[in-house]
């Protein structure tokens, strides 16, 4: 993770099943799911995956999906 | 391929796959979804994710380059003209042997994609289909020589006639330049 860069919560609301997806928009080229994907893309991933993403720094939160 | 494989004298053939921009790929320990668009592109494998478009009997790659003619001055006195020349575009041309489910979709402008039974309203879609085409070339020991990913536009050339002989549809592919996954690759 970057320096300074705030934890983000990706864990679902409660009531939300723990496995709802959320939604990144990929920062940097990185593969998901199969396929490549440019910085810009939209896309949706298990919360497991999306802190791994973000933690990486290759996607940002782009909004919860409750 | 070596340098020197290339100057071989080579008969290239080409096989065709496409995806469509909107199709959604769910894959991944755990998931994540795919829309795929100018931004995402599906890896080769697993190879179910492109369809395979019919037979290609000709493809024909056309660029589309400007020249720009300015006058000079030159070191040895007096003035004189420097070409330059960009690439502002590029379409591809192909046959197919026969009729897919692109050809009946563009000729009827079909709202959705072609189901046996499933009626529709025709002129009411699209004239074009936005998706990445996969081309792989291959020469005539088997060996692939090129592999091309392009996002774009399909159009059907022209229409279809009906006459005492095979209907060949004729497609354009109308490359978008400006995404970054175009990609094109020699194999080893």
């Amino acid at each position: 993770m970057a320096k300074n860069q705030p934890t983000i919560d990706t864990t679902p609301a409660p009531g939300t099943p723990a496995t709802e997806p959320v939604k990144l928009r990929a920062t940097k080229k990185i593969t998901v799911a199969g396929c490549t994907i440019a910085p810009g893309k939209v896309f949706s991933a298990h919360p497991d995956k999306a802190s791994e993403m973000i933690s990486a720094g290759a996607a940002v939160l782009v909004e919860r999906s409750f | 391929m070596s340098y020197i494989a290339r100057t071989r004298k080579i008969l290239p053939n080409a096989f065709l796959f496409f995806v469509e921009t909107g199709t959604e790929i769910t894959s991944g320990d755990p998931p994540a979804t795919i829309t795929i668009d100018a931004l995402a592109k599906p890896a080769t494998e697993p190879a179910d994710n492109w369809t395979s478009r019919p037979c290609t009997l000709e493809l024909d790659i056309m660029r589309e380059i400007q020249e720009e003619k300015t006058l000079c001055p030159r070191e040895t006195g007096g003035w004189g003209t420097e070409t330059d020349y960009d690439l502002i575009g590029v379409k591809l041309s192909f046959t197919d042997k026969t009729q897919s489910e692109h050809f009946e979709r563009l000729l009827w402008v079909l709202p959705a994609k072609v189901e046996e039974t499933e009626p529709q309203i025709p002129f009411t879609g699209s004239p074009s289909i936005e998706g990445w085409l996969k081309i792989v070339e291959r020469d005539r020991t088997g060996a692939d020589i090129v592999y091309c990913d392009l996002y774009g536009k399909l159009t059907l050339t022209g229409g279809t006639k009906v006459e005492g002989k095979p209907t060949r549809p004729q497609f354009t592919f109308e490359v978008l330049m400006s995404t970054a996954l175009n990609s094109w690759m020699a194999p080893v």
